[in-house]
């Protein structure tokens, strides 16, 4: 017989369901995703790190986990919640199953549970705070632990998920022809990117496209790079995803201002291009239940094209932002600001995932638009 | 950017009749092509030969031609309608076909090819174009050699190693392609290929069998954005034919990384090949144990998997395609479902699961194993949170009498033996052999299908086992297994096998209903639930979870329309179109249209079609639930055909409220006993006919009733397992595999009439009035399935009074059983007296064709009558060309000056070994109809549009029976007159040469060389008309049945088609006879 969870949400919702992967109590935000393949990408990427992910495709487990789908060294979610969960997996690069993975990383996993109800819950609702736990089947004794619990905002995830050291990131793009990492390519550039919670494949993307990418954690000195760059040992700084809420990293903001001010290059995806917004004093808001998935379609401004796109965000820019940059990206679910150019500054950034992983590829060519902006710059 | 203005009308060109590998689909994908052409102000122009569709509806397009889809028909069509584009994207690869003949021969000068260029089209269809394309963008490609002689091939074998795929270039649906796997079959089948290739080509290919097959559903605007609409993945490996798999959506075996290689591959494709705007599909394979990926090929059109797609995601690709062809771009267009842009791709949270129909059991002699050339009829699609949810309710759909992973008999040798070839049934001896303990590793080497699929319905039949008493107490665990997909059937099956007592179905719905447990509805939304659904398109699943639900509410006035379920031979396009006219009559009652149906191919499960739509099982779990769900107030069963008019009994036991003609009525007719005191009662004639559960009891029938005899099981469609025998020892044969058909039901004996007229009536009946749709007269004599026979409209020779009788009687019948709504009724002519044949209270397949040659909308008339209207106000609000008129106290139509002829369309050219003779079990997929100011011109279009080409010219081979002996020198006579010259085996010979006419003499098979089989082959023979012996045990008729299907040799089994074929030949000798007129034009003459 499979082993019990419950959960507990804020609005009052307590359900119970199937448990797969760790055994534990944990809280976090439940929000949904929607791309229906690359759930392992997914748990790996430090951005969920304080959320449980409901994904709305309801076959999970299917194809395993392997070594080179990581996204991070592990896995951040808080848990994973799927209609239906599959042991037995078929995939010739899988390592090992899901369930494995999970336990290996201390994730709850919940099956057997109506994922639609959820998502829809979340849809008209929002994102709230929930808790599972395959120990407590007590409704009263689960709300009292969320209740008592602190909220996803108050809690600063980047601290947890940015790396420790400085390191150079030597990987290139994946080959899913021969299905290898590539070998990098002759350095064009030299950055350094600050890791809140970086993706594998941002990095990857950074290093195909020719940059030399030292990573940094989040605690970094502005002061030493506008040194770097001045002495031309670095040609830009990279701002990474991460995960939470942007407004409380006020640290990191008091750092970006500085290079704002020294009229570095930058680009930002993510966390990074809302920290670049807040440093230059337009605050984001959040979004109802955020965009998470593979599917949105997002309007390049200069090309007239739609690009489908990669998305996993809960906050966003304002659109007053719009007084000091142009906008380059638009999403056309919902006419939110996806990409930003600001005026007089050798400054970018995006909201979507060019990275993908999971997800379409098609907006991968902004990573070499980095290497133009750097290279103008010093011309 | 807007729509262009630079072009104005457009003609769109139809996929004719349906035929193995192009079915409704296109009827589906061109009626939405109209539709949005239309809206956006185009005028629109149609060709289509194929009366059963709702495009040809003469309210759809601006000019609908039903005229023959060939080339110099066309190019008629584009002077006379001034047309400035063409879509040919929208027809299937008939459709495609037809416009790149015509642009390589030059007659499309100065019209512009809208969705798919020429040179795109070709560089997709051309397996050599499309090679070197691949090869450019560095795709990998499974070896391959082409071949147009049996030299070349032979050499491509042996560089290539077996086993082998061989592909004939510019066919439809793998026709002439197959797998070998020795030299002897290669050479077979490569001799096949290069005969069936228009251009002699074949592609001999590395097998790729076991491997992963995928499909990409892409869609590309002229900006160049693209997106995947859906992702199928087979569950079949590959080595059978795409459209013979079981497919499921969305993939589930891919990784992210392998999957957005495949989509952007899928881009790439798009790109190189050229198709700017509009719906393609490119297929790959994938080794499952490597993951090398390869292209197999791509359609520059929408597709049956499109329409699929359509269907699985609520995403309309053709209407989508339609608009980007006129300039629009993805950006521009809304989502219908969400109200949010089409740019995006879709999301599912549910699995979608394709299974294909077949009809083997109607075609004993082909070859059942399944390859690389399309054999299904049609096909179901199902919809369930789970891949075990949507499979079982999949198989539920199928109407083959499964109820979910039914056990299959036969030893374990023969089990495994089923499991390794490629059937119909695999899926159930896979599970069957799980059931008997073969593990998954031995699964997997004997048939290779993805080990995934595998754990599934091997934890189906683990299942199983754990079904007892007890689970009608236990509502978790009642919910698990619902929620699995099984279906109430299955599980009262399951426990009384496991228990040893009987429970039925109902007992098991009694119990999960106290238990709590119904089905739910979700929305197919696109989205996975991200936006909120504006279209109510819905499927059931048992939630796992236990959540608060309710039903849908409105405060309308409601009416339920049960459709047809998936094509087959006797229950195609016509029902379905039958129902998508009964939701256009509701929708302009203003009552709301709740449409339910398992077929993704139709119009009738097109969200636009009604106002709610239920993909579901048509079985009775699943409409139960769903009237439960709805409170209808009322319900058609009469239009899907036989599949939902089986349901009326049950579903009056529960209370529901049928539409029209009740359950009662229904069942009389159905009844032969109660009938045949209806028919005495009311002083008719019916053929002397008699009642057997036994074979004893067969025979002392026929022995009474004396031979010939026509027998056939009760409550059946399509004249499935119907026969003509002619002694005893047939009978006795025939009852040994009757009975097993009709689960022990009573076999009928009836007095068979030997050429006898057949007619067909199609009426309508308010209790009040009458209105007699039609009658028409087969050509073919009584005894051939009124489905497969052709038909004529008016009568060609029936006496005034004979029609005044039929009618009468028909007025008799409808009155005396009480219809209300549509019935059909079939008469044979016997000796100058009507015998009464069978009555059906329901549509019958020749509605649509009426509909069309007379200008009256039977089944929206009929519709209105069901739900309450008046019939002479119903008649009077679709009377647009002012017909209606009263005879006698009855209604009917006043011909106008014009014939029309309806020929069915065979499958025999697709299934291999299949004979083309003709029986009173039906074995036609489609029909066409011809129609002209004279008869012999309407079947000489009727069979030009059915691919049956009547030559002008050249020689004649003719073979009688003995009783049509007779007229072999009358028929010998018109051909002469027409120019031909006659050739016959020896005793047919001998009469016409009697007669004065000259006519050489062949040998038959059996007698030597040069034979008949020889001069047909050295294509010396340019028509033949054979009535000889049915008996398919005849070896030489069999063998000149064979050559004239490889040959395409235009040929005619009757004696009826012979003099039809006489009278079409003396107007074909005239200028210009075929010269197309709109079916408006016709109609409002």
């Amino acid at each position: 017989m499979s082993k019990k969870v419950w959960i507990y949400l804020e609005n009052g919702t307590f359900m119970e369901a199937n448990s797969f992967g760790a055994d534990t109590t944990s809280v976090g935000e439940i929000v949904f995703n929607t791309s229906m393949s690359g759930y392992q990408e997914i748990i790996s990427d430090p951005s969920y790190a304080g959320q449980f992910v409901t994904f709305t495709m309801p076959e999970i487990g299917n194809v395993g986990v392997n070594d080179e789908d990581m996204e991070s060294m592990g896995a951040f979610t808080k848990g994973v919640i799927v209609r239906k969960y599959q042991d037995e997996f078929s995939n010739f690069r899988a390592d090992t199953s899901l369930e494995n993975f999970l336990l290996a990383h201390g994730v709850i996993g919940i099956c057997d549970i109506d994922t639609r109800y959820l998502t829809k819950m979340i849809r008209d609702e929002g994102a709230m705070m929930m808790v599972a736990s395959t120990q407590i089947s007590d409704k009263d004794e689960l709300k009292k632990i969320l209740e008592s619990s602190p909220r996803i905002e108050d809690i600063n995830y980047i601290e947890e998920v940015s790396t420790k050291e400085k390191y150079k990131h030597k990987s290139a793009n994946y080959d899913s022809v021969n299905f290898m990492y590539k070998e990098p390519p002759k350095v064009k550039v030299r950055i350094v990117a600050i890791d809140f919670g970086v993706k594998r494949n941002i990095l990857n993307e950074l290093v195909d496209a020719g940059m030399s990418v030292d990573v940094i954690p989040n605690n970094f000195d502005a002061e030493k790079l506008i040194e770097d760059y001045k002495a031309k040992y670095i040609d830009g700084v990279f701002l990474s995803n991460g995960p939470g809420d942007p407004l409380v990293l006020k640290k990191e903001q008091e750092q970006i201002k500085k290079l704002i001010a020294a009229k570095i290059p930058m680009f930002g995806i993510c966390l990074g291009h809302q920290l670049l917004s807040i440093s230059h004093g337009y605050d984001t808001f959040k979004l109802k239940f955020g965009h998470h998935g593979g599917n949105h379609p997002v309007k390049n401004a200069k090309t007239g094209t739609v690009e489908i796109t990669a998305q996993n965000h809960n906050y966003n820019v304002p659109d007053s932002i719009t007084e000091i940059a142009d906008v380059t990206h638009t999403n056309l679910f919902d006419n939110t600001i996806e990409g930003l150019k600001y005026k007089d500054e050798p400054i970018f950034s995006v909201q979507h995932h060019p990275e993908a992983s999971p997800g379409p590829k098609e907006s991968a060519y902004i990573f070499g638009e980095f290497i133009n902006v750097m290279k103008e710059n010093r011309t | 950017m807007p729509k262009r203005t630079d072009i104005k009308t457009i003609l769109l060109i139809g996929s004719g009749p349906i035929v193995i590998g192009q079915a409704c689909e296109f009827d589906y994908s061109g009626t939405q092509a109209v539709k949005t052409l239309k809206e956006l102000g185009y005028r629109v122009v149609l060709i289509n030969s194929n009366p059963a569709t709702i495009m040809t509806d003469p309210e759809f397009a601006d000019r609908t031609y039903i005229e023959p889809i060939k080339e110099d028909v066309i190019y008629e069509i584009i002077k006379k309608e001034n047309v400035d584009a063409i879509l040919p994207t929208m027809g299937g690869q008939t459709a495609l076909n037809a416009a790149m003949s015509m642009h390589e021969k030059g007659m499309l000068e100065g019209i512009e090819f809208l969705g798919a260029n020429p040179s795109a089209i070709k560089k997709g269809e051309d397996r050599v174009e499309f090679k070197e394309a691949m090869i450019k963008l560095g795709m990998d490609l499974p070896n391959s050699m082409y071949a147009h002689n049996m030299d070349e091939a032979q050499e491509a074998a042996e560089s290539i190693g077996f086993p082998i795929i061989i592909r004939a270039s510019f066919t439809l649906a793998g026709a002439g392609s197959g797998v070998a796997y020795n030299i002897d079959e290669f050479q077979t089948l490569a001799a096949r290929g290069l005969d069936a290739s228009p251009i002699s080509q074949i592609l001999i290919e590395e097998s790729l069998l076991g491997w992963k097959e995928y499909e990409m559903e892409v869609i590309r605007d002229k900006a160049d954005n693209c997106i995947i609409v859906c992702a199928i993945e087979n569950f079949d490996p590959m080595g059978v034919h795409t459209g013979d798999s079981i497919t499921v959506a969305p993939s589930l075996t891919l990784t992210d990384k392998e999957y957005q290689r495949m989509r952007n591959a899928s881009f790439d494709i798009l790109r190189e090949i050229g198709v700017d705007t509009g719906g393609s599909n490119v297929q790959f394979s994938v080794d499952p144990k490597t993951g090398r990926m390869i292209v197999i090929e791509m359609n520059p059109r929408v597709s049956r998997s499109s329409a699929l797609a359509s269907k699985a995601t609520g995403y309309p690709i053709a209407k989508v395609a339609t608009l980007l062809a006129v300039g629009f771009t993805l950006d521009e267009i809304t989502n219908d479902i969400t109200g949010t842009p089409a740019s995006f791709e879709p999301v599912i949270d549910y699995i979608v699961t394709k299974l294909p129909r077949f009809t083997f059991e109607k075609f004993p002699e082909a070859d059942s194993t399944l390859s690389t050339g399309m054999k299904s009829v049609g096909e179901v699609m199902a919809i369930g949170r789970t891949f075990k949810e949507s499979m079982q309710k999949a198989l539920c759909s199928l109407e083959t009498d499964l109820c979910g992973f039914d056990e299959m008999k036969g030893d374990m040798e023969f089990i495994k033996h089923e499991i390794r070839r490629s059937n119909a049934d695999r899926m159930l001896y896979v599970a069957e052999g799980f059931r008997r303990g073969i593990d998954k590793e031995e699964m997997f080497d004997l048939c290779s299908i993805d080990p995934w699929f595998l754990t599934q319905l091997d934890e189906l039949v683990a299942e199983e086992k754990n079904v007892d008493v007890e689970l009608l107490q236990n509502a978790d665990k009642l919910r698990k297994l619902k929620a699995d997909g099984f279906s109430d059937k299955k599980l009262a099956e399951l426990i009384s096998k496991n228990s040893n007592m009987t429970y039925s179905e109902n007992d098991l719905y009694s119990a999960r209903k106290a238990l709590g447990i119904s089905l739910e509805y979700n929305e197919v939304d696109t989205c996975a639930a991200e936006f909120k659904a504006l279209t109510p398109y819905l499927y059931s699943t048992t939630n796992i979870t236990k959540i608060p639900t309710k039903n849908r509410v409105s405060e309308k006035r409601k009416v339920l329309i049960l459709g047809g379920g998936p094509n087959r031979i006797g229950q195609g396009i016509e029902f379905d179109y039958c129902c998508v006219h009964a939701a256009f009559a509701l929708k302009e009652m203003d009552i709301e249209c709740i449409m339910y149906n398992c077929n993704p191919e139709t119009v009738s499960t097109d969200y636009d079609t009604s106002d709610v739509l239920y993909f579901e099982p048509i079985d009775f779990e699943h409409v139960r639930e769903v009237i439960e769900n709805e409170q209808p107030d009322g319900i058609i069963v009469h239009f899907g055909g036989q599949t939902p008019l089986k349901l009326a009994n049950p579903l009056t036991a529960i209370g529901a409220k049928i539409a029209g003609t009740s359950a009662k009525v229904i069942d009389l007719a159905e009844d032969r006993e109660k009938f045949s005191d209806f028919v005495i009662k009311n002083g008719l004639k019916q053929p002397e006919n008699g009642l057997a559960t036994t074979k004893e009891e067969a025979v002392q029938a026929a022995t009474r009733l004396t031979y010939p005899v026509l027998v056939r099981p009760s409550f059946v469609l399509g004249g499935r397992a119907m026969r003509i025998v002619y002694n005893e020892e047939e009978l006795r044969k025939y009852m040994d595999e009757a009975v097993s058909v009709s689960n022990d039901a009573p076999v009928l004996v009836d007095k068979f009439l030997d050429q006898a007229i057949e007619l067909d009536v199609d009426a309508i009946c308010d209790g009040k009035d009458l209105y007699i749709g039609s009658i028409m007269q087969h050509i073919e004599e009584a005894g051939i399935h009124s489905g497969d026979s052709a038909c004529s409209l008016p009568p060609v020779n029936l006496s005034a009074n004979i029609i005044k009788t039929v009618e009468e009687q028909t007025k008799k019948i409808a009155f005396g059983l009480g219809v209300i709504g549509l019935m059909n009724i079939q008469y044979a002519i016997y000796q100058d007296e009507v015998y009464l044949i069978e009555v059906n209270p329901r549509a019958s397949r020749t509605v649509p064709f009426v509909s069309k040659a007379t200008g009256m909308p039977l089944a929206k008339v009929a519709t209105r009558v069901m739900v309450g209207e008046s019939l002479r106000d119903s008649l009077k609000f679709y009377d647009n060309y002012n017909i209606v008129m009263e005879e006698d106290g009855i209604l009917k139509p006043r011909l106008k000056d014009h014939v029309s002829v309806k020929e069915a369309v065979f499958p025999f050219n697709k299934l291999y070994g299949a004979d083309l003779v003709l029986s009173p079990e039906m074995k036609s997929t489609g029909e066409v109809m011809g129609i002209s100011s004279n008869f012999g011109i309407s079947f000489a279009k009727s069979q030009m549009a059915a691919g049956n080409i009547i030559p002008t010219s050249g020689k004649c081979f003719l073979s009688f029976t003995d009783t049509d002996k007779a007229s072999a020198a009358e028929i010998a006579k018109g051909l002469v007159e027409s120019g031909f010259s006659i050739v016959a085996t020896k005793g047919t010979q001998r009469i016409i040469e009697e007669a004065g006419i000259a006519c050489e003499s062949v040998l038959k098979i059996s007698e030597g060389r040069p034979n008949i089989e020889d001069i047909m082959k050295n294509d010396e023979i340019t028509m033949a008309i054979n009535t000889s012996d049915n008996d398919t045990a005849k070896k030489d008729a069999v063998l000149i049945r064979q050559v004239v299907l490889r040959k395409a040799i235009p040929y005619f089994t009757t004696l009826a088609a012979a003099r039809a074929t006489i009278l079409a030949l003396d107007e074909m000798k005239k200028d210009s006879w075929n010269a197309p007129k709109a079916i408006q034009d016709f109609l409002a003459d």
